[in-house]
């Protein structure tokens, strides 16, 4: 089975904040947990966009602060449940 | 006391330059056109160390939301904020779309600035005044 949105957004996140991907749960803050600076942001969005070829502004991604918030915007970006 | 300076902001931001050149070399040119304009990337790429200017101007669009006490998102990014060399090489900025809106609205007329690199480092501040 290929690997699911999840486990390559958690992949994505935890490769930019270089920690375990198992140690992200819905709830783990980008800013508060992972001290997200903007250039990491920046990158995370990149990174998003290229993962998954979709198109993030910044006024949307700004809403997403957690891991679990992350995900259901790229579900819901590609129209997946 | 009650003195009114003009002033109405400032900002500033220090990063290792290493640190946007390891993002730049992850990222390519997709996280280099969220960041710098057309015409900033063929500057800095011109000169004999890229990540130096590229920085210094990171800092500086950095420093400038700080000095509006503003954070990337609601409709600022970046690329609103444009770093150009006068003809004596010293730097200006300028502003466009929603950060416009709110420097007029705030009465802020002008964005006074300065950007150095040493070593490792880059930093930059931005003063706002009416």
């Amino acid at each position: 089975m290929s690997e699911s949105i999840e486990a390559r957004a958690k992949r994505l996140i935890a490769e930019q904040f270089g920690v375990d991907p198992e140690e992200l749960k819905p709830e783990t803050h980008l800013v508060k947990d992972l001290k997200m600076e903007s250039l990491d942001k920046i990158e995370l969005i990149a990174a998003f966009e290229e993962e998954f070829d979709i198109e993030i502004p910044e006024e949307e991604a700004e809403r997403n602060v957690t891991v679990g918030q992350v995900i259901e915007y790229v579900k819901a970006k590609l129209g997946v449940k | 006391m009650g003195l009114d300076t003009g002033i109405k902001g400032l900002g500033v931001d220090l990063m290792e330059i290493e640190r946007l050149k390891r993002s730049v070399e992850r990222r390519g040119r997709r996280l280099l056109e969220k960041i710098f304009t057309e015409e900033e990337i063929r500057y800095c790429f011109s000169m004999g160390e890229p990540y130096q200017h590229l920085a210094a101007r990171f800092c500086l669009k950095e420093a400038v939301l700080k000095a509006f006490g503003l954070g990337l998102g609601r409709g600022v990014t970046l690329r609103d904020i444009e770093v150009k060399l006068n003809e004596l090489g010293k730097p200006y900025v300028e502003i466009h779309g929603r950060l416009k809106e709110k420097a007029e609205k705030s009465g802020v007329s002008r964005i006074i600035v300065s950007m150095s690199h040493s070593g490792e480092y880059a930093i930059a501040v931005a003063i706002l005044t009416g």
